[in-house]
C-alpha cells in the first residue's frame, strides 16, 4: 500500500499523498509519512511482523510496536483537560514515544476503542480555534471501526497526546511558525483540550504547508502566542534528516508560546535517542539546533509560562526536572483523590450493607413478635372461654334445684 | 450472622486490623441514646465520654471478656501513619454484663479525627481466664496492633466487633 510505503520514504519531501488513509486526505497538502495516519488495518497488514491483533494488544504494547515499527520518535504529552473521564484523563508519562495515561496503558486497544466510541457520541470534536475542523471532517469517517482509524485518531482520542514537531525545512523562517507541516489527521480532540497533532514532516526538503485544522495557533514569530483555545502548537523544526515524524504538539490550555521546534530537532536528530515521553517542547536544549536561538528563547518563555501543562519528559533537559516535578505532583495526587474516592465508595457500601441487614433483621423480628403476638392472644382467648365454661357450668349445678324439700 | 462480618469486611476492618473470623457472641455499644451500627457516623462530641457496651448473654456462662477500641485511620485515611492509634482497652468483662464490671487497662480516650473520615473499631475478644497481672498497660498509643495484642495474650480471633465513623465537626461560628 502507499500508506505503507511511504513513512519508510522519509526522504521524500515533497507530497507524499497523504497516504491512503482518509484521514489525511482532507488534510494534508502535503506528504503525509507519519506511521500515524495509517489505520489500523493497514497497519497491521504492514507489519504483519508484529503478529498480535491489534485489538488484543495493551496500549503499551501497542505504542511501543508503533516506535519501533516506525521509527518514529513522538513526544506526547498528554495533557488532561479537566472533565474528561479516565480513558483520556490523566497525565502520565510513559517512557518511550508516545504519553500513555495510566489508565490507558493497562487496557486493550480495543477497551480504549470503546470507550472512545461512547465518549465520542457525546462529545464531538468541537471548538476547535479558528482551525479547519480537519478533525470534524474526520470523526464521521473514524467512528465506524477499528481497523478503520487512524492511529492518530485513535491516539488523539484516546488521550494520548504527542507534542507535534513541525520539521520545517527552513530554521529560521518566522513564516512556518505558522503552518503545522504535516498535520495532524484526523486531529481530534473529544475535548477542546486535548489535540494530537501528528505531522508529517518532510525532511528538511520540505516546508510543510499543512493546513493545520484545529486552531492551531499559528505563531508568526518564533515567540508568538498561541491561541489559547487551541491546545496544540505548531513547532517549527529544521529536520535534520529522515525520520519524518516527529511532531510534537504541546497542548496546553495556558499560553502557548511557540515551543519545541528546538525539541523537534532534538527529537529529530536524536531520533532514537529520544524516547521521552511527554512534551519535550518545554525548553527543549536539544544538542543539535538547527532552530535560530529564538525558538529556543520562545521555549523558555513559554515553558515558564506554562503552569498547568504537561510535561517534558526528557526532551528539554533544561526544563524537564522541574516540569517532571510538576506531573510527578499531579500525578500523587490524582492517585490520592482515587484512593479516597474508592474509600468513600466502600464506606457507602458498607453502610448500605449494614442498613440492609438491619432492615432484614427487623423485619423478621417483627414477624416473629407478631406471631407470638397472635398465640398469646389465641391462648388467652381460650383461657377466657374455659374459665367461663367452667364458671357457667358450676353455677348451674349449684342452681340445679334439688328434689328434697317436702311441699 | 455472616451479614455482619461481610460489612467488616467491606468496610475494611477485616484486613486492616482484623482476621477475617466468625461471630460468636454479640455485644451493643451505645453512646447516649445512639446505637452503634457498622459504619454508622457519630460526631466526636457525641463520642467524647465512653459508651455504654453490654456483651448479650446467651448462655449462663463465666466467660471473661476483652474490649479493644483502635482507630486505623490516624492521623489520615490517606496517610494512616500511627495506625492503629489506641483508644481503649477493658478486659475481665463477664458475660451478660457491660463494660464497667470490667477492669480498665487504658483510659477510654473519645475520637478526634484531625482529617478525613476515620474508622473506630471496636473489637471483643473471648479470654481463656481472668487476665489478672499477665496483660500490660501500654502508654503508648500510637501504632498499636490489636492482632498482636490478641496474640500475645492468648486471646485468638475476635468473637464480634463493630465499627462507626467519626469526622471532625466544623467549627460553627457563632454570629
Amino acid at each position: 500500500m502507499g500508506s505503507n510505503l511511504n513513512f519508510k520514504n522519509f526522504g521524500e519531501a515533497p507530497s507524499m499523498e497523504g497516504n491512503g488513509s482518509k484521514a489525511m486526505d482532507s488534510f494534508l497538502l502535503g506528504r503525509q509519512s507519519s506511521i500515524y495516519s495509517l489505520t489500523f488495518e493497514e497497519l497491521q497488514n504492514t507489519f504483519g511482523c508484529l503478529g498480535k491483533d491489534f485489538g488484543s494488544m495493551n496500549m503499551d504494547e501497542l505504542l511501543r510496536n508503533i516506535s519501533t515499527a516506525g521509527e518514529t520518535q513522538a513526544v506526547m504529552t498528554a495533557s488532561v483537560p479537566g472533565g474528561e473521564d479516565g480513558v483520556s484523563g490523566g497525565n502520565l508519562q510513559r517512557q518511550g514515544s508516545l504519553t500513555l495515561p495510566r489508565t490507558l496503558s493497562q487496557k486493550t486497544v480495543e477497551e480504549v476503542w470503546k470507550d472512545l466510541f461512547k465518549e465520542n457520541d457525546g462529545t464531538k470534536n468541537v471548538s476547535n480555534g479558528g482551525g479547519a475542523v480537519v478533525g470534524g471532517a474526520n470523526l464521521p469517517q473514524k467512528q465506524p471501526t477499528l481497523g478503520e482509524i487512524t492511529l492518530e485518531e485513535f491516539l488523539a482520542r484516546a488521550g494520548v497526546v504527542r507534542e507535534d514537531i513541525q520539521q520545517v525545512g527552513m530554521p529560521n523562517n518566522t513564516g512556518f511558525f505558522d503552518n503545522n507541516s504535516g498535520l495532524v489527521l484526523g486531529f481530534q480532540q473529544t475535548n477542546g483540550n486535548n489535540g494530537f497533532l501528528s505531522n508529517n514532516s518532510s525532511v528538511l526538503s520540505q516546508p510543510p504547508r499543512l493546513p493545520l485544522d484545529m486552531s492551531v495557533a499559528k505563531s508568526s514569530q518564533p515567540q508568538q502566542q498561541q491561541k489559547q483555545q487551541q491546545p496544540i502548537f505548531p513547532k517549527q523544526q529544521t529536520v535534520a534528516f529522515g525520520p519524518s515524524m516527529h511532531l510534537i504538539n504541546t497542548t496546553r490550555f495556558a499560553s502557548p508560546g511557540a515551543r519545541g521546534s528546538v525539541a523537534m530537532n532534538t527529537n529529530l536528530v536524536q531520533s532514537t535517542g529520544l524516547q521521552s515521553g511527554g512534551m519535550g517542547i518545554a525548553g527543549l536544549a536539544s544538542p543539535a539546533n538547527h532552530i535560530s536561538s529564538d525558538v529556543i528563547s520562545n521555549n523558555s518563555i513559554d515553558n515558564s509560562s506554562l503552569s498547568p501543562v504537561p510535561y517534558a519528559f526528557g526532551r528539554g533537559r533544561k526544563r524537564s526536572a522541574a516540569l517532571e516535578k510538576v506531573v510527578e505532583r499531579r500525578q500523587r495526587r490524582m492517585i490520592k483523590n482515587r484512593e479516597s474516592a474508592s474509600r468513600s465508595r466502600a464506606r457507602k457500601q458498607a453502610y448500605t450493607m449494614e442498613l440492609e441487614a438491619e432492615v432484614a433483621k427487623l423485619k423478621e423480628m417483627n414477624q416473629e413478635l407478631q406471631r407470638k403476638q397472635e398465640e398469646v392472644m389465641e391462648m388467652q382467648k381460650n383461657k377466657m372461654l374455659e374459665k367461663l365454661n367452667q364458671s357457667w357450668g358450676g353455677r348451674r349445678q349449684c342452681l340445679r334445684r334439688t328434689l328434697t324439700g317436702p311441699w | 450472622m455472616a451479614r455482619s462480618v461481610e460489612t467488616l469486611v467491606v468496610g475494611g476492618v477485616i484486613g486492616d486490623v482484623l482476621d477475617m473470623f466468625t461471630p460468636a457472641s454479640e455485644f451493643n455499644v451505645q453512646y447516649g441514646s445512639k446505637q452503634v451500627t457498622n459504619g454508622c457516623n457519630i460526631k466526636p462530641s457525641a463520642a467524647a465520654d465512653k459508651p455504654h457496651v453490654q456483651i448479650l448473654c446467651h448462655s449462663i456462662s463465666s466467660n471473661l471478656y476483652t474490649l479493644v477500641m483502635v482507630d486505623p485511620d490516624a492521623p489520615s485515611p490517606s496517610e494512616p501513619r500511627l495506625r492503629e492509634w489506641l483508644h481503649w482497652i477493658v478486659v475481665d468483662i463477664p458475660e451478660g454484663h457491660d463494660a464497667t464490671k470490667g477492669r480498665e487497662l487504658v483510659a477510654y480516650v473519645g475520637p478526634q479525627p484531625p482529617t478525613g473520615i476515620h474508622r473506630y473499631i471496636l473489637a471483643l475478644f473471648k479470654q481463656e481466664g481472668a487476665m489478672e497481672g499477665r496483660i500490660q498497660a501500654t502508654d503508648v498509643r500510637a501504632n498499636f496492633s490489636t492482632r498482636r495484642f490478641a496474640e500475645r495474650n492468648r486471646l485468638g480471633l475476635p468473637v464480634a466487633a463493630v465499627y462507626f465513623n467519626s469526622q471532625k465537626e466544623p467549627a460553627v461560628k457563632k454570629r
